[in-house]
């Protein structure tokens, strides 16, 4: 398998945290792949339509797209549990997660943007989002202990945050998350994958 | 995610266990369809001294490759599941706010497909509505 997409994405690195807790890393060859700006003449265009990483490309030469695809496919390849069967609350937690994700990196498109075209309005309404997410991770942190793809998910997030929104401060208001996420930051699957 | 707790509560089979092709269709009509609200805003919402021609460009880009690859794959539209309604509530986003995207245009597979499965009571009941703006 190759999984196209860079360092720098939350969304890569959660299936790239993935494959290592499911212990199949090796089976995966791992390709950056720079996405920015939508360019026709990319070779991740032909491979999927909507020029977004990660893009997975399977065993049998055929693509998979958007990362919680990927996990599910990857978990089902390495016979994990990071979706146990009808865990709804779960999957309730991956997606604050992903909003959270989503969020931020609708904010740091925004900030990439050149100065005189950028939304204060557009990144409060994110900002909003991202505090609000937090605020429900941090209410659910104690369910967070299992290895599931809403751990891996918020972990992502929270890394994505100290990467590029360093002086957020969502540590200050959110004790119970940045405690489980000390520990979970130190496992080897986030240590080889700090964002960079 | 909503779709697959109505599908599983409903015992239904809109998703089939192994089939990655059937999702890979599904995520390509998510695809468009966050590209197309990200446009909606940019085009809609931001206001005009602050929106980006290339920001615009590159999402228009994606939709219309989307768009490309769901023509290919208009055979396997047929049966209903995840990736034909999310491809049929895609196109009828397209409809209702880029009425002059011309995506059926040198699309006739999709565009006959289309025109069939909109008409399904399920699309037909769930038109978007809300008031066009001035």
């Amino acid at each position: 398998m190759k999984l196209l997409g860079g360092a720098s994405s939350p969304y890569v690195r959660k299936c790239r945290v993935a494959a290592r807790e499911l212990g199949i890393s090796e089976r995966i060859e791992e390709m950056p792949m720079p996405t920015y700006g939508a360019d026709p003449n990319t070779p991740l265009a032909g491979m999927n339509p909507a020029i977004r990483v990660p893009t997975l490309e399977m065993d049998n030469g055929e693509y998979l797209f958007d990362s919680r695809i990927i996990l599910r496919y990857l978990n089902e390849v390495g016979g994990g549990n990071l979706y146990p069967a009808s865990d709804w609350t779960m999957q309730r937690r991956e997606s604050i997660a992903e909003g959270m994700i989503d969020a931020s990196l609708l904010s740091r498109g925004e900030v990439t943007r050149s100065a005189e075209l950028q939304s204060k309005a557009f990144m409060d309404l994110q900002a909003v989002k991202i505090n609000h997410a937090l605020d429900a991770l941090e209410k659910t942190a104690d369910t967070l202990e299992r290895l599931d793809a809403a751990a891996i998910g918020t972990a992502c997030g929270l890394g994505y945050l100290d990467f590029r929104f360093g002086d957020w401060g969502w540590r200050d208001n959110h004790p119970a998350l940045a405690k489980w996420f000390e520990g979970f930051n130190a496992r080897p699957s986030m240590q080889a994958t700090i964002p960079g | 995610m909503i779709m697959r707790y109505l599908n599983e509560k409903e015992g239904g089979s809109i998703y089939v266990a192994g089939d990655w092709e059937l999702v890979r269709r599904e995520s390509q009509a998510e695809g468009m369809l966050d590209a197309g609200l990200i446009l909606r805003f940019e085009t809609f919402a931001r206001p005009e001294a602050l929106r980006w021609d290339g920001w615009i460009e590159g999402q228009s880009l994606k939709v219309n490759q989307c768009l490309d690859s769901m023509e290919k794959d208009a055979d396997a539209l047929a049966q209903v599941d995840a990736a034909s309604i999310t491809t049929g509530c895609g196109l009828g986003y397209l409809d209702f706010r880029f009425p002059d995207w011309g995506w059926r245009d040198g699309r006739p597979a999709l565009a006959a497909w289309y025109e069939t499965f909109s008409q399904r009571e399920s699309m037909a009941t769930t038109g978007p509505t809300a008031p066009r703006p001035a």
